[in-house]
């Protein structure tokens, strides 16, 4: 699988370490729910289809990215800098 | 105490000796040098503040730096961009110029000191691209990695910054001083084959 970075273009998936769902991850909730900060912490969903995950390209630009992924096939749809400091770069 | 006496030696010293080494071709596919003396500074633009380094490093290079993986400058002056808003400036020599630099980015940029951690090579040769492609995973082929292309990526396990210095094709890569002898282990079994010249 090939991951096309926005900085860097595209690599081979051994450049990137994977963490998981990134809409799980990217919304947070306060420490006071606990309820709420179990879900976060090990809930997760196992779609099959399209799945926004998060990924770091370790070997390379060292950006967090979210990676939109079909589970079936691997097709990746997006990729995008999962903050908004790599916006105007140009791969 | 004993008196230590502390040595200014570059990261391959007593590795990369003149010389031919592998196959005896009687012309080496890849020749290998080591750039000895040199300083280096990373640039990380603040928050908001790119365009603006992105102005500066152009002047000092006197050539457009890109916020892009590319590398920019001079035969004494090298900018290579290695994240977003991030580079990685390498000055040949003594490297006086990086305290104007450094000046000039105060305020819009983290500017550190890369000191003597790094090792850089340059690499060149009818051969050079059979021999990088044994242990990096991007296109290092002419018609995709041209002149002023650059990457980071890693060789062997070991990250590695490589760019493309010209079509003859002269490949810059730089890599962790503290990795340099495992690298170099790498690069010269891969080429042994073509026959390697030191310069």
């Amino acid at each position: 699988m090939r991951i096309r970075c926005p900085y860097c273009g595209e690599r081979s998936n051994d450049e990137f370490t994977v963490l998981g769902d990134a809409d799980a991850l990217l919304t947070r909730p306060s420490g006071e729910n606990i309820e709420a900060f179990h879900e976060y912490v090990y809930q997760r969903t196992n779609p099959a289809g399209l799945h926004r995950e998060l990924w770091y390209h370790s070997a390379g630009c060292r950006r967090w990215l979210v990676v939109t992924r079909d589970t079936r096939t691997h097709e990746i749809t997006n990729v995008a800098f999962a903050n908004s400091r790599g916006e105007g770069a140009t791969a | 105490m004993a008196d230590r006496t502390i040595l200014n030696r570059s990261a391959l010293a007593g590795l990369a000796k003149p010389g031919v080494i592998g196959a005896p071709t009687g012309n080496p596919g890849v020749r290998i040098r080591e750039i000895t003396e040199f300083a280096a500074i990373t640039v990380i633009a603040r928050r908001g503040r790119a365009a603006e380094v992105v102005e500066i490093l152009s002047r000092h290079a006197g050539s457009p730096v890109a916020d892009a993986a590319k590398r920019a400058g001079n035969a004494s002056l090298s900018i290579t961009g290695t994240a977003p808003g991030q580079w990685l400036v390498v000055a040949r020599g003594a490297g006086n110029e990086l305290d104007n630099m450094r000046a000039d980015l105060n305020g819009i940029a983290a500017v550190t000191d890369q000191g003597d951690g790094r090792l850089i090579i340059e690499v060149c040769g009818a051969r050079a691209r059979d021999a990088l492609a044994k242990g990096i995973a991007i296109d290092l082929d002419a018609s995709v990695f041209k002149a002023g292309d650059a990457a980071q990526t890693s060789a062997a396990h070991t990250g590695l910054q490589i760019a493309l210095i010209d079509e003859a094709p002269t490949f810059e890569m730089i890599s962790a001083r503290s990795t340099a002898e495992s690298f170099w282990s790498w690069l010269v079994a891969s080429a042994a084959e073509y026959g390697i010249e030191v310069v």
